[in-house]
């Protein structure tokens, strides 16, 4: 993560802390407001419930004691057809229930259900309550159903009992007043709810409510349908009759929070973008020259020595740069002398080498010539002889010569690599094939990479490079060992690797070892390891020694795959 | 000596009842209301148009014999395998031309009173059809209009072979019901409409011929068949709600047509009717728009919901509450045409045999037997005999 | 009538055979299906309209019939019901799970004995209607809806003699006879026929003081019947009412017939009974267009279908609503009453 994105992180989080914090703040007190308000108009409407209840169940009273006072009612016979006789009273009453019964509750009529005369009244009705004074509530069946109803009984001079009353339904709702936003319903059976338009889809939402699990119901999957309930069972003698309950919708509450999300987000989030703005802004002044330094070091760090931080500014950054391009051209300077000194010093060993490697042929040259002139001086005959000898002697130290200075001329003209695909395993098994009566009694272990290692490549500079990894490894192990010779794909490239079991190089030796003229043999030009860096070099390879004193050593050539 | 006698015209004419001192009056229109609403004029009630426009060549009479009618004599070969039928004679067409087919001949083997009494069905009736589609019959009444379930008028024909009838037409309205009848009596809208229960005023009672009936799909089992009939109060029916019209009856054909109709069981037995229950639940249908056939329904669902069976009103029901009309004055023929209606084999034997297997798996469960009842106008008479029915005239 | 006498007798018992010979058959089908040692134990109910004496006859009957003598009897209950229909009654017998039924059809009652009324004495009763009925000694001449019988009397009882047809086929018919020494005259609705009383035939023409197919008296307007006494005409209308000059009788029936009587003529007149109702003959006086009534009703089993004016009675058709059958009777007036 850039400095720059943990900076823009910390200011939004900020922002969008302080917001939320605010918002819910703000939200939660207006929740507690409403509850409140609508907690007292719930409690208002239910008061207002209890009495309109006991007001309905007096006209109810005063109506069933009417119609048990009422002559046609006692001149409803036990036969004949007034079985039906009930039902015209009823309607006269506005009555939804009105039976008229024998002493002994046997249905003389009935105004719901004619069908049932003869039979026993069948209403959910506590003994007591038949001789109650006031109306009451009690089940009521019907052909399909059961009803709810507040009811009345009364005994008529003639010994008849008449009961009757009203259904509680959605009519009794409508006499509520209610404010807007809320409402009364009537819970008479899990699947039998009303309010004052009729009955209530989706009754079963209520379930929770009834088992006090909570006291909001959500009808819907709009948050804004829910409705905060209260209730006021309606009891008698014990049982639950049905139960009244207050409803205030959520809706306005629930509209004024989502608004004051709203508003919280949209502030939030335009903070946040602002904050970015200015963020960006400001970490452009701070993070563009950082950069730009990273930049350069990384230029640097690839070889650009040239490289340089720009200096824009006089602050810490400023003087930062500075000190990064101080530091780089010092090091450029120490690199330059450095590498001066390497290349005098490699000069010298170049010229000791070749003074020593000229110096042998030139001794015994010396020699010769001397024993030419003493020669002179003696017989012809023996001046022939030695004019003989020492022609033949003159002319092999000359050849030898040559051989010398052809291999210096050699590693001197080593030409520019001509890449073409090569397979480094096909070129290995050439190598071993070439030095393969060299080795002799060297044991050999060849272990390439499965199929064709191609890398762009000189094959013939790679062959003679390899060729003089062979050759050292020979010559490292006079007393007999084993040559070991691996290929293996690497990472853009393949790696080649030669080891023998030798008497090894201390690290010394390791690290002189590709210095031209650097030699542990007695007798080589020391070029060899020297040519195979250049080739190495020149296919922008690396090459690296790993030994230990009697360990043996083994050098790895690692070639990239392309060429640029 | 010229010696001709029509026997059946002897017989026909005993039929005919004058007044007890009041000469009938020809003329004028009968206005008759109905509830049913029948398509073709074959459909017309039996009961009271049966023979008013197309007549069977033998005739059942109040002893429920077969009488002649428009064949005044038949005769058959030693075989008693074919039968020459001689048809009456001086029989016109209500289209004017002279019905003559000489003698009708067909081959039946059945015996004679069979033939007879199939011969007595109103579907047996002689209908001559025309080219044109026309229908036309020998009866004292022809079609003068005919409106398809609204209303059909109906003409004297003035020479009926049994003489012309006293009145001059005679005009149905379908479809009205019981109430709107009951009004139209009242102001004068109607001279003979149909009533469920005995009226105040003029009124002629039947005697029971229509049967009141459970009908059970096969679907229902026949443990509930027989939980719901052991459950119903008949009784309580009977008292209250048909205020003791008709008889409690537990037989298909009436007592006043078979004589063993008591035979039948009609009681109730509310504990093996629970213990057959096994709390059955079936969909019952009745007419809801007859205010008595509800009441009824209503009373034979809350006895089998005491048996522990729930009759769950509805359009279509595998139990329905249906009334059958006794069809003719034969038991044989009764039988007959009630297997038909309620599409269940009759078995052989005789008569009681052929009713007890009818009702033996209570697919049918025969609740009351019900008279027909007329309320009318005192100004008619003879009813419900249409070619004998007379109405005075306006009192000034 | 000692004759009669025998006769209603032979009747009785002929009926009384036929109840018991029913109530035997079933008790023989019964015995049938009774194994050996089994005895019956019978118990009986009616349910039909047959009189006591009759159901303890055929229980009697069936009793006697099933019963037997037997070691270790082994009773078994029988009901013995009495039950009817249409074509009469039936006799049923419940026992173990069986039934068994057997009809029993009483023939056709005559009629127990003669009424005789003061002053209606029944001259002749047929099945047919009788349209009009002339007695002349020994010999009777009956116009009903087939023409014209000529009955005679041989010991005391009338059998028809020779018969002429003059068919009329009118709902509600009407007729009237008239006879001169040789001929008669027989008034049909539309047809008017003569012929020779010696020897029976009638020739018949279209023409009548009947209206053709109706009930009518053929006038302007049509009449049911009238009556003349001195200047005063009464006529029974088709609309209910009799009309004596401008004054209207509201409560008369449709047949008047002035007979004469030891006081003058007087008009009977039928009664506006109710429908199926048994009809009564009464007779008024007309004095200035005011009817007043001067006898007691005489009552009749039916309605009376025709009511003629004769010398000094009157001949009267009733439809007898029991029997069926059409009874005339000679309605004389007695002054001793």
């Amino acid at each position: 993560m850039t400095f720059r994105t943990k900076l823009l992180l910390i200011s939004s989080f900020t922002i969008a802390g302080a917001v939320a914090l605010v918002t819910g703040a703000v939200a939660v007190s207006v929740r507690r407001a409403f509850e409140r308000a609508d907690a007292e108009r719930r409690g208002a409407l239910l008061d207002q419930f209890r009495r309109q209840l006991v007001a309905r169940g007096d006209e109810i009273t005063r109506e069933v004691e009417q119609a048990a006072q009422s002559p046609a009612v006692q001149q409803i016979a036990a036969s004949a057809a007034e079985y039906d006789a009930a039902q015209a009273e009823a309607q006269q009453d506005s009555l939804d229930f009105l039976d008229v019964l024998q002493p002994d509750l046997t249905i003389i009529s009935s105004a719901h259900w004619p069908a049932r005369f003869g039979y026993k009244n069948d209403w959910d009705i506590a003994p007591a309550d038949w001789t109650a004074e006031k109306a009451f509530l009690a089940r009521i069946p019907m052909p399909d159903a059961t009803a709810t109803a507040l009811v009345a009984a009364r005994r008529g001079p003639s010994g008849k009992i008449v009961v009757g009353g009203r259904r509680l339904n959605p009519e009794f709702l409508k006499s509520l007043g209610m404010a807007p936003g809320m409402r009364a319903l009537l819970w008479l059976a899990p699947d039998e709810v009303l309010d004052a338009q009729g009955p209530v889809s989706d009754p079963q939402k209520l379930a929770s409510l009834m088992q006090g699990k909570s006291n909001v119901v959500q009808w819907t999957r709009d948050r804004a349908s829910a409705e905060a309930f209260q209730t006021l069972p309606l009891m008698q003698n014990g049982k639950t009759m049905g139960v009244l309950l207050a409803g205030t919708s959520l809706r306005e509450q629930i509209g004024l929070e989502q608004a004051i999300l709203w508003i919280g987000l949209s502030v939030g989030g335009s903070g946040i973008v602002i904050g970015v703005l200015l963020g960006w802004w400001t970490t452009e002044r701070i993070t563009r020259p950082v950069e730009r330094l990273a930049a350069a070091a990384r230029a640097v760090e690839h070889g650009d020595w040239s490289a340089r931080a720009e200096v824009a500014s006089r602050d810490e950054i400023g003087e930062l740069a500075q000190a990064f391009n101080r530091m780089t051209e010092q090091i450029l300077e120490q690199r330059e002398r450095a590498l001066q000194a390497e290349r005098v010093a490699a000069w010298r060993e170049l010229a000791r080498r070749l003074a020593h490697e000229l110096k042998n042929p030139l001794f015994p040259l010396q020699i010769t010539i001397e024993n030419l002139q003493r020669a002179r001086e003696r017989s012809t005959a023996e001046f022939d002889e030695v004019f003989r000898e020492s022609t033949a002697t003159l002319l092999a130290e000359l050849a030898n010569l040559k051989t010398i200075i052809g291999r210096f001329s050699d590693f001197a003209r080593m030409p520019a690599p001509h890449f073409e695909p090569v397979d480094v395993n096909e070129t290995v098994r050439g190598v071993m094939k070439l030095y393969d009566a060299r080795l002799g009694a060297i044991g050999r272990r060849i272990e390439l990479e499965n199929g064709e290692l191609k890398i762009r490549a000189d094959g013939e500079q790679l062959r003679r490079a390899i060729g003089n990894l062979v050759l050292n490894a020979i010559d490292a192990m006079p007393a007999g060992g084993t040559l070991a010779i691996t290929t293996a794909r690497i990472e853009n490239g393949a790696r080649l690797s030669v080891s023998d079991t030798g008497q090894g190089l201390t690290e010394e030796e390791c690290a002189r070892l590709f210095t031209p003229y650097y030699t542990t043999k007695q007798h080589g030009t020391g070029l060899g390891l020297a040519i195979v860096q250049s080739v190495v070099s020149d296919h922008r390879g690396k090459i690296s020694v790993a030994s230990e004193p009697g360990r043996g050593a083994t050098f790895i050539i690692d070639l990239p795959e392309m060429q640029p | 000596m010229r010696l001709r006698r029509i026997a059946a015209a002897s017989l026909l004419v005993c039929v005919i009842r004058t007044d007890a001192a009041r000469r009938p009056r020809y003329g004028g229109e009968l206005r008759i209301d109905t509830r049913a609403t029948p398509q073709d004029p074959e459909s017309l009630d039996p009961q009271i148009f049966s023979s008013a426009v197309f007549e069977t060549l033998v005739k059942l009479d109040d002893h429920g014999d077969p009488q002649p009618w428009l064949a005044a004599s038949w005769t058959h070969d030693k075989s008693r395998k074919r039968w020459v039928f001689t048809p009456r004679a001086n029989v016109v067409l209500q289209n004017g031309s002279p019905w003559s087919p000489g003698p009708i001949e067909f081959a039946d083997d059945r015996p004679i009173g069979e033939i007879l009494r199939d011969l007595a069905r109103p579907r047996n009736a002689i209908v001559i059809r025309g080219p044109d589609g026309s229908i036309t019959g020998t009866g004292p009444f022809r079609i003068a209009m005919w409106e398809p379930g609204k209303s059909v008028t109906l003409a004297a024909q003035e020479n009926y072979w049994g003489g012309r009838p006293f009145l001059d037409a005679i005009h149905v309205t379908m479809g009205r019901s019981l109430r709107e009848q009951a009004i139209d009596l009242e102001v004068d809208g109607a001279d003979v409409i149909e009533s469920a229960l005995r009226p105040r005023g003029l009124s002629y009672v039947s005697p029971p011929v229509a049967v009141l009936a459970l009908e059970f799909d096969d679907r229902v089992a026949p443990a509930a068949r027989q939980a719901v009939a052991l459950s119903i109060d008949r009784a309580a029916i009977y008292n209250v709600l048909l205020q003791k019209n008709g008889e409690i009856s537990g037989a298909l054909l009436p007592r006043w047509l078979t004589g063993y109709s008591f035979l039948f069981p009609a009681g109730r037995d509310l504990a093996r009717a629970k213990q057959l229950a096994a709390n059955a639940t079936l969909n019952f249908s009745y007419d809801r728009n007859d205010a008595l056939m509800r009441a009824i329904g209503e009373r034979i669902a809350v006895n089998a919901a005491e048996a522990g069976v729930v009759l769950r009103p509805a359009a279509r029901g595998e139990v329905q509450l249906i009334t059958l009309t006794v069809p003719a004055r034969d038991v044989r023929t009764s039988l007959e045409d009630i297997a038909a209606m309620l599409k269940l084999p009759l078995s052989a034997g005789s008569p009681f045999e052929q009713e007890r297997a009818l009702l033996a798996d209570s697919r049918v469960v025969p609740l009351f037997h019900l008279p027909r009842i007329w309320a009318m106008n005192p100004r008619v008479h003879n009813w419900p005999k249409l070619a004998d029915v007379w109405i005075e005239t306006e009192k000034k | 009538m000692a004759r009669a006498f025998w006769l209603i007798l032979f009747v009785s018992t002929v009926r009384a055979d036929a109840l018991e010979d029913a109530a035997r058959a079933l008790a023989r089908s019964v015995v049938a299906q009774l194994a050996p040692n089994e005895i019956a134990r019978v118990s009986v109910r009616n349910l039909s309209s047959l009189a006591r004496a009759d159901v303890a006859r055929a229980q009697l009957a069936f009793e006697q019939t099933v019963a037997k003598r037997v070691r270790d009897a082994s009773p078994i209950e029988i009901a013995l019901t009495i039950s009817e229909n249409i074509r009469g009654f039936l006799f049923i017998a419940d026992f173990k799970g069986m039934i068994e039924m057997e009809p029993y059809t009483p023939a056709v009652d005559l009629p127990a004995r003669f009424s005789m009324v003061l002053s209606k004495r029944l001259l002749w009763q047929q099945a047919d209607p009788v349209l009009d009925l002339i007695v002349m000694n020994d010999q009777m001449l009956v116009l009903d809806i087939s023409g014209v019988t000529r009955n005679e009397r041989r010991e005391g009882k009338w059998s028809p003699a020779e018969s002429a047809a003059a068919p009329s086929s009118v709902r509600d018919p009407r007729g009237r006879l008239t006879i001169t020494e040789t001929t008669l005259t027989a008034d049909l609705p539309g047809l008017t026929c003569h012929g020779d009383l010696r020897a029976l035939a009638l020739n018949c023409a279209p023409g009548s003081v009947f209206s053709a197919g109706r009930n009518t008296f053929e006038a302007q307007p049509p009449f049911f019947s009238d009556a003349q006494i001195g200047n005063t005409r009464l006529v029974a209308m088709p609309d209910g009412r009799t009309y004596i000059n401008d004054v209207v009788i509201e409560n008369w029936g449709s047949d008047l017939a002035v007979m004469a009587t030891c006081v003058g003529p007087r008009v009977a007149v039928t009664g506006a009974a109710g429908r199926d109702a048994n009809d009564s003959i009464t007779l008024y006086d007309v004095i200035q267009s005011v009817a007043i009534r001067v006898s007691d009703p005489v009552q009749f089993p039916g309605p009376v279908t025709a009511l003629w004016p004769r010398q000094d009675s009157a001949l009267a058709v009733v439809h007898n609503l029991t029997t069926r059958q059409y009874e005339a009777y000679e309605i004389t007036a007695d002054c001793s009453r």
